[in-house]
């Protein structure tokens, strides 16, 4: 099992929803945060006075699959959260050790 | 199967239901039938009967002792209602009732939606009440057709009975109106999202053009219209003919093998066809290598021809359902009486009186004539009445010199010959009347770049010239007004256009369809009536329509010599272009990532090139002393050009310098490298030059000093980076300085070149200067691998050399298939060989890399020598092999100590 995490643009969340949808998907978790990448945020000027803008808006999905699921995930995350433009956002693989259902205690994949 | 039903049976007999007890039966039905689905393959029968299955353990099994008698239902919907289930189905379940919905209901309710979930199911259920139904299906088109094949599985059957009584009355005509348009909007919003060019090759067996909803959709319509889903009250009420009711059933039922069969093999409800599980599939299903074709090339064409025919049926029967429910008053009929006995009636076209067709079948020609003509829509019927009048037209017809004209009329009409013919091919009246396109029908090629069915690219390339000709003049590159005015002269354009049309007529006899195909092409000229001269042509088209794609992706085209191959070949400027044109429209005609910059910018030098040879008087090739003054006198005009360079420091420079190099670059070319080369000098290190050179391509220029196995560490570099070489050119200087021009696309971050450029410059660096061994840098920066699912059909790898196309090198030919880092593998191999390369052209259409090298051997000289040849073959193909055991990742750079053996000596990598 991997969890997928991926931080983007928050507009593109109802496309990215959709296509994890159409894959299959049964769930997933949407945070709403903030933070900054290699564009540092952005200055901008107020009445000559220059002031950093550092956090942006971003939003977090997290989704937990099978292993060979992996792939197929990533592509569909890329391509529609995709603008090529700066700050499109980034996606984390972590293995995950272990899940359990708490209504049932099952474990492992079909606890996903 | 049966033993199973007789033990739920006698255990419901026993009357002690519980919810472990029904839940476990569902359980079992659901194990079972996916036995039975890995061991034989099911279609529609089996589909059923596990739905009546399934609904019968719900009915009898489901414990509902403390439930009050009245006032709800628990109702099956969706493919429960519909009674077609596989089994990864959702279970859709709709709780219908009164009043209020009580305690003990609630309770029933979450004990069976967790129990399914517990037990593996996937639960679609809706409580509600009949008005907030209503609601729900107002606001919702997809909610609505869900609800309209329902089945009562427990509860309150008058409650049941009102509810459905209810659905029905509330479809008054308005409604219905409404409803048949809605589906129509439905439906074409679905096509447009599953007919992408992405899903032709791996189809959506469900929801994708041809497939699942669309019977699903002529289901809804019966009982909207009829009262009754089934394709029998669609015959019956003469809405389907007997063959289409035949078409639609085994169409069905091919489609339900396919899904069950992928979703037993993938173990979940994944219904797009993907690549990797067509081979399976096809397997799974009985199709085996038969002549011609493989068994899944034979499987995908059923596949298309199945869905083929379900697209065209639906799509005939909502336009019918269409007119029947849009009353008389709205209906305005503007009729026209067209010449001959056809009428136009509301934009479409139809026989006046069909009887005509059998005493007169060129008829039927002259219909497709006068709809090119008048830009008329097929009615449905027509269509109808041309599938049944083929036989009709028989080889009489065929040769018949008047439909024949006609014919011509139509596909050479810019407009309306793509349409015209799509219509032609959708009723059976093209193989009809050339009986040599039944075999090329629904054919797909089992790759990744052929998008389309072999019939469908046909009809698409002759789009594709009469777009060329007209409003996309400028994607010919390398055609300039001269083109345009031979075009203009040129008389006769039916070979060309006919050509356009039957170029792969031959695909799937084997290998040479070209070949093969100018020979079969032939009698169809006739049957049309082309003069010999003009049937020559058309054979010749046919015959060498792979020409100038292969010189121009594989052979080095500042070389004279495929040059005039070429130009030997074509024999005029006329036959140049008109297969410069066909061309074009071919690869244009292939799919979506064949024609790229790349290819038209090769496409265009090598048509420019071969043009002017066959302009040129006698066309011998020029003195190579003349032309090489000639190049001299440029660069040195325009090193010198802003008086920054004296004459001393270019002169030597100049006469060192090879002559294919001063014959390849232009003037400003060797300007920009002589400044980098001087850069060299003063840092002494490895200099990079970036630019853009047309959409998406960019032109990198490497001067470095030179030294062994300089290419290897270059692939592995830019592997590491990310980004794809197109094209290599090697230049060694005398004086041990090596100049690498390298094409690239797909640069990974085309929004911050630089930071590439300079990362590059780094990497280079840090291993050209021995810092850091290969190994250990693809350690540190493990090549990037392409994000998501790589679709590709593995082919066999094969190696070609070829010691005759070239007059100084040995080209080497090297077909295998599309993986990250594979140039940089054989790079390797060949460096172990002692082979210097000097130009480099890598061709990835898709699937399949054609990677062709011109390389001298340590001397300088050709290879020749035919068991080097033989030991260079299978050391590349071992070391492709290997990458693949290796998943290609990383590993490759250090190949070079399992190839001690192939070495020809430790300093044999030297490149003079």
């Amino acid at each position: 099992m991997k969890k997928i995490e991926a931080i983007i643009k928050p507009f593109k969340l109802d496309d990215v929803k959709e296509q994890l949808s159409d894959l299959g998907l049964q769930g997933m978790t949407v945070t709403e945060l903030k933070g900054f990448g290699r564009q540092k945020g952005h200055t901008e000027v107020y009445r000559g006075a220059e002031y950093v803008v550092d956090f942006l808006p971003k939003i977090k999905i997290e989704v937990t699959v099978e292993d060979d699921r992996v792939e197929e995930v990533l592509e569909s995350i890329c391509s529609s959260a995709r603008t090529g433009k700066i700050g499109d956002g980034k996606i984390f693989v972590l293995p995950v050790e272990e899940c359990v259902r708490i209504r049932t205690g099952e474990r492992g994949e079909q606890a996903l | 199967m049966m033993e199973q039903n007789r033990n739920a049976a006698s255990a419901s007999l026993s009357g002690s239901s519980s919810w472990s007890t029904c839940l476990g039966r569902l359980r079992e039905l659901r194990d079972a039938f996916r036995r039975e689905c890995g061991e034989v393959a099911p279609g529609i029968g089996g589909a059923r009967s596990y739905a009546e299955r399934m609904r019968a353990v719900l009915v009898r099994d489901l414990p509902r002792e403390d439930l009050p008698s009245a006032g709800w239902a628990l109702i099956g919907v969706g493919g429960l209602g519909r009674g077609e289930l596989s089994f990864l189905s959702d279970l859709d379940l709709l709780l219908l009732y009164r009043r209020r919905l009580p305690g003990t209901l609630e309770n029933f309710l979450r004990q069976l939606v967790s129990g399914l979930w517990d037990s593996g199911f996937k639960v679609g259920h809706v409580v509600s009440s009949p008005t907030g139904l209503d609601q729900l299906m107002q606001q919702d088109f997809a909610t609505r057709t869900n609800y309209l094949e329902t089945s009562l599985i427990t509860g309150d059957i008058e409650l049941y009975r009102t509810w459905r009584a209810h659905m029905s009355r509330s479809r008054g005509p308005r409604r219905t109106r409404r409803f048949v348009d809605e589906l129509v909007g439905y439906r074409d919003d679905r096509l447009s999202r599953f007919g992408e060019s992405s899903y032709l090759l791996e189809p959506q067996v469900k929801e994708g053009p041809g497939g699942l909803r669309d019977l699903h959709i002529l289901r809804w319509a019966g009982v909207v219209q009829l009262g009754d889903p089934s394709l029998d009250a669609l015959k019956f009420r003469g809405f389907l003919t007997d063959d289409e009711r035949q078409w639609l059933e085994q169409a069905q039922d091919f489609l339900w093998r396919v899904r069950l069969q992928l979703h037993d093999l993938r173990g979940r409800q994944q219904d797009q066809l993907l690549l990797q599980d067509q081979q399976d599939v096809a397997e799974r299903l009985g199709f085996v290598h038969s002549s011609g074709d493989s068994g899944v090339e034979a499987f995908m064409r059923r596949y298309y021809q199945h869905t083929a025919r379900i697209r065209r049926v639906t799509s005939f029967l909502l336009e019918r359902f269409q007119e029947d429910v849009t009353p008389a008053s709205r209906r305005r009929k503007k009729r026209t009486i067209l010449p001959g006995p056809f009428l136009w009636e509301d934009g479409h076209i139809r026989f006046q009186d069909p009887e005509l067709i059998s005493s007169n079948p060129g008829l039927l020609m002259e219909l497709f004539w006068q709809a090119a003509r008048t830009g008329a829509h097929f009615h449905h019927q027509t269509g109808q009445l041309i599938r049944e009048n083929l036989d009709t037209f028989d080889e009489s017809w065929r040769k018949d010199p008047a439909v024949a004209e006609r014919f011509f009329d139509i596909l050479l009409d810019p407009e309306t010959a793509f349409s015209t013919l799509k219509v032609m091919l959708e009723t059976g009246f093209l193989e009809q009347y050339i009986p040599e396109f039944r075999s090329i029908r629904y054919r797909m090629q089992y790759d990744v770049y052929h998008t389309y069915t072999v019939d469908e690219h046909l009809l698409r390339a002759v789009r594709q010239m009469h777009f060329l000709l007209g409003s996309e003049r400028w994607e010919l590159p390398g055609a300039d007004e001269d083109d345009d005015a031979l075009w203009s002269r040129l008389a006769d354009k039916k070979p060309l256009f006919l050509a356009g049309l039957v170029h792969d007529v031959a695909k799937g006899r084997g290998g040479g369809h070209a070949e093969k195909g100018a020979e079969l092409v032939r009698p169809i000229g006739r049957r049309m009536g082309l003069g010999t001269e003009e049937n020559e042509e058309l054979a010749f088209l046919v015959r060498e329509h792979l020409l100038l794609p292969e010189t121009a992706l594989k052979r080095d085209l500042s070389d004279e010599k495929p040059i005039e191959h070429c130009a030997f070949r074509a024999g005029s400027r006329e036959r140049l272009f008109m297969l410069y044109l066909l061309t074009v429209a071919d690869s244009k005609a292939t799919g979506p990532q064949v024609w790229n910059t790349w290819r038209s910018s090769l496409l265009g030098e090598l048509f420019h090139k071969t043009k002017a040879l066959l302009s040129r008087e006698g066309w011998q090739t020029r003195d190579e002393k003349a032309r090489l003054d000639l190049a001299r006198l440029g660069i040195e005009e325009a090193l010198l050009r802003d008086n920054t360079l004296s004459r001393e420091e270019v002169d030597p420079w100049l006469a060192s310098l090879s002559a294919r190099y001063l014959l390849t670059r232009s003037p400003e070319d060797v300007r920009r490298h002589f400044f980098l080369e001087r850069q060299l000098y003063t840092s002494g290190k490895p200099q990079i030059e970036a630019r853009a050179t047309s959409a998406g391509l960019w032109e990198i220029i490497l001067a470095c000093s030179d030294q062994p196995g300089l290419f290897v560490f270059l692939t592995g570099v830019l592997w590491a980076n990310g980004i794809n070489i197109l094209s290599a050119d090697i230049y060694t200087r005398s004086y041990g300085v090596a100049l690498d021009i390298l094409l690239v696309d797909q640069i990974p971050d085309p929004l911050l070149p630089e930071k590439i450029w300079d990362t590059l410059q780094r990497d280079l660096t840090r291993v050209l200067e021995g810092e850091t061994s290969l190994d250990a840098f693809f350690r540190h920066k493990p090549p990037k691998k392409p994000v998501g699912r790589t679709r590709v059909v593995p082919r066999e790898d094969s190696v070609h050399i070829d010691e005759e196309a070239s007059d100084q090198y040995s080209v080497i030919e090297v077909y295998t298939w599309e993986r990250p880092g594979v140039l940089h593998v054989i790079s390797q191999v060949l460096y172990n060989f002692g082979l210097s390369i000097q130009l480099a052209k890598i061709a990835t259409p898709g699937a399949q890399v054609v990677d062709v090298f011109y390389v001298t051997d340590e001397t300088g000289d050709k290879i020749r020598d035919e068991e080097v040849h033989e030991r260079l073959t299978n050391a590349m193909l071992s070391a492709l092999h290997r990458m693949d055991g290796q998943s290609g990742e990383g590993k490759a750079g250090s190949d070079g100590g399992q190839e001690q053996g192939e070495r020809l000596g430790p300093s044999s990598g030297t490149r003079q």
